[in-house]
């Protein structure tokens, strides 16, 4: 048989192949096909650049199959990018190099394939897109469930702990006031010592009140249902009316109480809160620093914070207990109980409470200092009022 | 010596052996690799890699999608650990592909990546439909829409959800953020299609939306 009875006969077979056959120049001009692509795209290809109908992303590959940069041999086969109607359509050839006839020429077979793979494929990755989903939302669901169930267990043990509050720190009181009632009752009391019993009972009542707000808080700051009456506060008003509440108690101890911020400036905060904060922090120093002591209160600007300290040369806190001092119901000492152990507990919710936050530094025998921030507040109504007040 | 993870993946996926590939996740972790580090310094770069390699002819689609798979299992296994023990900042993400687009691995990263920041980002992927996606919108109200697109071919596409979603939420549609390699070719891409941003890759997707709701 001869060479052109072999073409004539292949000719018709290649007409008859589902995929595409095309021949080019070296240099990527179509000059045969068997007119498969033709159909898809529903353009000429003959006397065109095989690169017209290739997708950008595939501009660079076939660059380099045509300049034979890496040459597999005949036969490799080059997945490329064709760009149809529909979008892209991945297309597979084998590549074979003809040196045989007069001219040297390209053939790109298609290794055609199974459109139903290509179904298999979409539904796939339609499902894999949904696997992630529903692993994305189950994620998400067991951590809220967990955390719910790790406020849950809070609240139990604070129902607990107030309980053993209730029954230890207000039993006390309430028997102190009972007792004082049973004796004004009588009626050979002499009139001249009722004042001082009422007086007891009246103070006794106040520590009481103090107790009921301090664990209302707590609860309320556990709960994330801390309000805050949030406006502009100069600071060092702040500091003057806190330090002026406590002046007395510490005058009482012999104890030097100075107050300083270091410029003129605002916080954005709630101010009962605030005095609450600042309170909690004085009562604590000026209780555990003795005659002849010192106590400072400073403010200074941090960036977008106003960092306020309470130091007092007190006796200091044992390194081992610093990382609990914030954790409710701790106390410096077991036996000097003044209180429920929740002020500073109070008051880490409410600098958290503003965004701020409170840390302490101490060294045993030479004091303690405690830190919280606050963001400050530059807005112009307030610096106006800071202008006016000056 | 400093290991280089990405080579170290890149060799598992080429040799198609998920069990290595997400042993050596473990082992970067162990060696103190976080999220954000294990996507954008291993994951991206050995993808990337795969890329080139299809270029040069010297692996099929098949195994390029087989790599994508099994970096998409390894992202599942993450996810679980690492992005639900920080507390949430209130920011909300919706992310979507195209509606034929095959994988996104690269909008999963940055909804990944946000979520361990704080952000509520809800993935979802192909296959959504546009009715059912501007329903979601109007339903959840995210701050952002993230919208990825592979090929030039998808953008019709995405042009007519961007207008769905505009026409459906009026002044408050979320800010949508668009990315993809046909971005790459025209920076004027992003807001002709109604975009309000457009992101390199997910690095710089992850930049903006800090630097926009920080």
């Amino acid at each position: 048989m001869s060479a052109g009875r072999i073409m004539g006969k292949l000719h018709a077979c290649l007409q008859g192949f589902p995929g595409a056959v095309v021949e080019l120049t070296p240099d990527g001009i179509v000059t045969e096909s068997n007119g498969r692509l033709e159909q898809l795209l529903a353009q000429d290809l003959i006397g065109r650049p095989f690169a017209d109908i290739l997708d950008v992303t595939t501009q660079g590959k076939w660059a380099r199959l045509l300049a034979r940069e890496t040459t597999p041999g005949d036969g490799a086969l080059w997945e490329l990018n064709v760009e149809s109607r529909e979008g892209l359509d991945l297309r597979t050839f084998a590549v074979v190099w003809s040196q045989e006839e007069p001219s040297e020429r390209l053939w790109l077979l298609e290794y055609v394939r199974d459109l139903r793979l290509e179904l298999i494929y979409e539904e796939l990755a339609a499902a894999n897109s949904e696997l992630v989903r529903t692993q994305r939302a189950l994620s998400k669901e067991s951590a809220r469930l967990g955390e719910a169930l790790r406020v849950q267990k809070a609240a139990v043990h604070l129902r607990d702990d107030v309980l053993a509050i209730v029954a230890h720190d207000l039993r006390n009181p309430l028997d102190r006031i009972s007792a004082s009632v049973a004796l004004l009752l009588d009626e050979t009391l002499d009139p001249a010592n009722r004042a001082p019993l009422l007086a007891v009972m009246e103070r006794t009542a106040a520590g009481m009140n103090r107790l009921v707000r301090d664990l209302l808080d707590a609860a309320s700051i556990d709960t994330g249902r801390l309000a805050l009456d949030r406006r502009q506060l100069a600071v060092t008003p702040l500091l003057e009316s806190a330090c002026e509440l406590f002046l007395a108690q510490a005058v009482a101890k012999q104890l030097r109480l100075d107050y300083r911020a270091n410029a003129d400036m605002a916080v954005d905060a709630d101010h009962g809160r605030v005095m609450q904060l600042l309170g909690n922090l004085l009562t604590n120093a000026i209780r555990v620093t003795v005659a002849g002591g010192h106590i400072d209160v400073r403010a200074e600007l941090a960036g977008d914070l106003v960092r306020f300290s309470v130091s007092d040369t007190g006796p200091g806190i044992p390194h081992v207990d610093l990382p609990f001092v914030f954790t409710r119901f701790w106390q410096g000492k077991r036996e000097a109980r003044g209180s429920a152990g929740l002020g500073l507990t109070i008051a880490k919710g409410i600098a958290e409470g503003h965004g701020g936050s409170i840390w302490v530094e101490s060294e045993v025998g030479r004091g303690t200092t405690f830190f919280f921030t606050l963001p400050v507040d530059r807005t112009d109504a307030n610096l106006q009022q800071l202008v006016d007040g000056a | 010596m400093t290991i280089e993870w990405w080579r170290v993946y890149l060799d598992a996926l080429r040799a198609g052996d998920r069990r290595l590939a997400l042993v050596v996740v473990e082992d970067a972790r162990a060696a103190g690799l976080d999220l954000p580090a294990l996507y954008l310094d291993v994951f991206q770069p050995a993808l990337r890699e795969i890329g080139r390699l299809w270029q040069e002819n010297k692996i099929t689609v098949a195994e390029e999608h087989l790599a994508t798979a099994i970096t998409q299992i390894a992202m599942g296994r993450l996810y679980t650990d690492f992005c639900m023990t920080t507390t949430r900042n209130g920011r909300t993400l919706l992310g979507a592909c195209a509606e034929t687009e095959k994988h996104e691995v690269g909008l999963r990263m940055i909804c990944d990546i946000l979520e361990l920041e704080g952000w509520d980002a809800t993935y979802l992927g192909a296959a959504v439909p546009q009715d059912s996606l501007v329903a979601m919108v109007l339903r959840d109200r995210p701050d952002v829409l993230a919208l990825s697109a592979s090929i030039a071919p998808h953008l019709p596409q995405m042009r007519s959800l961007i207008e769905a979603v505009r026409s459906a939420c009026g002044e408050a549609a979320p800010y949508i953020i668009v990315g993809g390699r046909p971005f790459l070719d025209d920076a004027t891409l992003a807001p002709r299609l109604g975009a309000d941003a457009m992101a390199r890759d997910t690095a710089d997707a992850v930049e903006r939306l800090r630097e926009r709701f920080g």
